[in-house]
């Protein structure tokens, strides 16, 4: 077979149309969403719902712009073992607008969260940073920022694997159509794409690694005006390379099969991609054990609160041990064997329990500085405080989860049945076979 | 590759073993007496005491530590190198990482002489190390610079050993290629190596959990080194980025100086040009490039988390920074490490020897500002006003500092004229073997 026809086979294995039942599932789940946070917004405990769409909208971006990092990273280095995956990590990218719009809602319910919008409670030496007008802006231009960096790379990634769907297999939808207006020969366009998106991939890793750090401290870590931690940012951005990994170690064991990638998603690939889920959860384990050890020995006073709340509270001290278990110790001891990173369904299981222990770690950054704020205004307000409510889950956060995972594969899906499964132009996408 | 074969690889690499030649003898005196400076330095510290130095009260740590701290960071390129990018399986390791290994052991050498150079009364190292005593006399293992001496040690250990591990097929080469005396002392640092299938695949197999055993080294050593200071409350050590930031400092500035001696030996050594490619040293310069964004990243939110901590003393420092009487040292950093490496962006920078050579000695300048800097404004301007004191280098420091450049050239020159500064075995790996039947010119 010449290349063209390999192409042509793997693009009519992976045309797909978003099947009514599933879109209808989704579509459910996005709407018990909307039902649950209207419901709790309204209601007597409105923190609940705004907490709950906070903790999900930080999760599912990161995840987003994370999944992206990787197909930018691919495009940097010459690294040919991540072509199969590139497409899907920007399919994953399809999120992130939407995770704009959720935080522009969130502007709204921003009170719930922040002390400092009380200018009888702000630090005063932090007011210069931590003022609402200031917040909106920078969120809102940084962000906006990024999504035309990320979409322009997207776009010139897209622009020749759709022209030669469209001379392989006549491949034509109305988003996929918009993108080849003036299409040229097919090798100046791969070329030409190539070139731009060569200057492109280092602008949008810089950008996303600044946007990471700014929501990180502007919508995590300021939640708790005192504590601060240089670290902050990156943690945040390592949480969401590894968020990305996992859901492409999650579509791979799936799309393999589905998509009948035989060759281009081979046993060795999503071995590659199990051991960088390992090599991001070691990461991650430094990161914070590199916080906790730091902040333990100095016993500065501003620091500590921070640590003794979620380590050593009965609250929620249970927790940080378990996040340790389930981010370090079960990808560390589970990943460790080439079996356990051959087999997908192992692989995936413990894939599934990383994005689970990274939403908890969300939950765990933002809920418990949350509870402590509004014991500080009880207090303040005269009411007798025993303590914390502590992980007390409720339908609001099951519900928003639910609405906001929905949209998140919604997108994911919407966005991959409209354009080439797998980037058809790029001459280092080869089977294992070919190598 | 194009002409580069089995044979031609074994010849330049061999080559470049031959006795030395006038040059070799000129820069070896040049470095001896850089060397012989600093051990007479030494020794006038030793009999005068720290005098010398511009160790002061409250800057009680001062070139010494800048200089050990800079010599370790020196010595994390070359086990990034040979380790990490062996796991990731990145090519253009091939040709440069028996030279940076090198770097690395006597980086790490140099950087080891630094504390005993500092402790004063150097007779008494072995305090250091915990040892059983009658008194029940321990060292305080609660203290970070415990565990650096832990640290520093097994990464010296693990680097060595990999080193020579590495070795053994390339010193088996030499050894076949020798005779007599010399022939015998390859054997014997070859461990008997004779090539078979067997032996290859137990070296592999040991190379590779090697590789998976020094990786975290990589880690950390200099996250050790970091916690020196981040353990403290002084302002502008203690802040929880020190780690990867230390780490991404390292590897920096441990690229620049695989650039600072690869560039040189490319040029003295026929055929090693062929062999270490341009695209290897633009790798390595995108490294620095990457290194370099992530040191400017760690920088600028140090300055934001000063002022968003709202602490006054850590606003204070970093206002001392850049505008106190020590701001010359913060701003020739900021131009050495945020700066210089930008033009690296441009690819035809990127491969012009000349410009990467000067590139890549600024970024080493700029690497050893970025710890004086830490190490000696955050001790000049602690808590107290009354306590506040500023620093000067003196004769001795400088003379010091100069041999350990001497020392640390000293080592590497003999490498080069003793063993193969390039992988013979693996470098063959790339190409197509010769066939026997084939006719070859």
């Amino acid at each position: 077979m010449t290349r063209h026809e390999e192409m042509k086979v793997i693009l009519e294995n992976s045309t797909f149309k978003l099947s009514g039942g599933l879109r209808g599932v989704l579509v459910l789940f996005v709407a018990v969403g909307i039902v649950g946070f209207v419901v709790g917004a309204l209601g007597s405990q409105p923190h609940l719902a705004w907490e709950a769409l906070l903790v999900n909208t930080v999760f599912f971006g990161g995840i987003g712009f994370g999944a992206l990092t990787f197909s930018v990273i691919w495009q940097i280095t010459d690294a040919n073992w991540g072509r199969p995956y590139k497409r899907f990590a920007e399919a994953l990218a399809a999120f992130t607008p939407v995770a704009f719009g959720l935080y522009l809602v969130l502007f709204f319910g921003a009170h719930h969260f922040f002390q400092w919008m009380d200018h009888d409670k702000v630090i005063h030496s932090k007011a210069g940073w931590l003022n609402f007008p200031f917040f909106i802006e920078r969120n809102i231009g940084l962000f906006v920022l990024v999504l035309i960096l990320s979409w322009i790379y997207i776009k010139n990634s897209l622009r020749p694997d759709i022209g030669l769907a469209k001379k392989l297999a006549n491949f034509s939808n109305g988003f996929a159509d918009r993108l080849v207006s003036n299409y040229g020969t097919q090798e100046e366009e791969e070329i030409l794409a190539n070139k731009k998106n060569i200057r492109m991939a280092p602008l949008v890793a810089i950008g996303w690694a600044c946007l990471s750090s700014l929501i990180a401290f502007d919508w995590v870590m300021s939640i708790d005006q005192e504590w601060y931690s240089t670290m902050f940012g990156v943690q945040y951005l390592v949480a969401s390379l590894i968020g990305g990994m996992a859901c492409l170690n999650l579509i791979s064991g799936v799309v393999w099969k589905k998509f009948k990638l035989n060759g281009y998603i081979s046993v060795t690939r999503h071995h590659d991609t199990s051991k960088f889920i390992f090599a991001l959860c070691l990461l991650w384990t430094y990161m914070i054990f590199s916080q906790v050890l730091v902040i333990w020995y100095g016993n500065i006073p501003e620091e500590t609160p921070y640590l003794i709340l979620r380590m050593q509270s009965h609250e929620w001290g249970w927790m940080f041990w378990l996040l340790l278990v389930m981010l370090f110790l079960i990808p560390f001891f589970g990943l460790m064997s080439r079996t356990a990173c051959n087999t997908p369904w192992f692989s995936r299981l413990i894939s599934i329990d990383i994005l689970v222990g990274l939403w908890l770690e969300k939950y765990f950054l933002v809920v418990p500085s949350i509870q402590e704020n509004m014991a500080d205004a009880a207090a303040a307000a005269g009411a007798e405080v025993h303590g914390l409510p502590g992980f007390q889950y409720n339908l609001f956060d099951f519900s928003i989860t639910l609405g906001v995972l929905g949209a998140f594969v919604l997108c994911f899906l919407w966005f991959l049945s409209r354009v080439p499964a797998l980037p058809i132009s790029d001459k280092r996408l080869f089977s294992e076979g070919h190598h | 590759m194009s002409n580069v074969t089995y044979a031609s690889i074994n010849d330049d690499i061999l080559h470049s073993m031959r006795p030395p030649g006038k040059t070799w003898f000129a820069s070896m005196a040049i470095i001896l007496t850089m060397l012989g400076m600093g051990i007479f330095a030494f020794g006038y510290q030793i009999r005068h005491g720290m005098e010398g130095s511009g160790i002061n009260n409250p800057i009680g740590w001062g070139v010494y530590i800048t200089n050990f701290v800079f010599w370790v960071g020196i010595g994390h390129a070359g086990t990034l190198i040979s380790a990490v990018l062996f796991l990731v399986r990145a090519p253009f390791r091939t040709s440069i990482y028996r030279a940076s290994e090198a770097m690395t052991v006597f980086a790490v050498m140099t950087a080891a002489l630094f504390p005993l150079i500092h402790i004063g009364r150097v007779w008494n190292f072995y305090w250091l190390i915990p040892y059983p005593n009658q008194r029940l006399l321990w060292v305080n293992f609660k203290s970070p610079l415990l565990w650096d001496v832990f640290a520093v040690n097994t990464y010296m250990s693990v680097s060595i050993l990999f080193f020579l591990v590495g070795l053994v097929p390339d010193f088996a080469v030499v050894r076949d290629e020798s005779k007599g005396l010399k022939r015998l002392f390859y054997g014997i640092a070859a461990l008997g190596f004779r090539g078979t299938n067997h032996e290859w695949k137990h070296y592999m197999r040991a190379y590779l959990l090697f590789a998976a055993i020094a990786t975290p080294l990589v880690f950390s050593v200099h996250s050790i080194v970091s916690w020196d200071f981040a353990m403290s409350s002084i302002p502008g050590w203690h802040t929880t980025i020190f780690p990867p930031y230390f780490v991404a400092g390292a590897i920096f500035s441990g690229c620049a100086m695989v650039l600072t001696l690869l560039l040189p030996l490319r040029a003295i050594f026929p055929g090693f040009k062929d062999i270490i490619k341009m695209k290897d040293m633009e790798a390595m310069a995108k490294m620095i490039m990457f290194t370099g964004v992530i040191v400017t990243y760690a920088y600028s939110i140090e300055f934001f988390i000063a002022y968003y901590s709202g602490a006054k003393y850590e606003k204070a420092l970093f206002w001392f920074r850049p505008f106190g009487e020590l701001k010359f040292f913060f701003f020739l950093m900021v131009f050495c490490n945020c700066v210089s490496p930008l033009p690296l962006w441009i690819k035809k920078i990127r491969t012009n020897v000349p410009a990467l050579f000067l590139i890549s000695i600024l970024v080493n300048i700029g690497m050893w500002m970025e710890r004086f800097n830490i190490v000696v404004t955050s001790l000049a301007h602690d808590f107290d006003p009354y306590a506040w004191g500023s620093y000067t280098f003196e004769w001795v420091e400088i003379w010091i500092t100069i041999g350990s450049f001497g020392w640390f050239s000293m080592w590497f020159f003999i490498f080069v004229k003793i063993m193969p500064s390039l992988a013979v075995a693996e470098l063959k790996e790339a190409l197509v073997p010769p066939m026997r039947s084939a006719h070859h010119e």
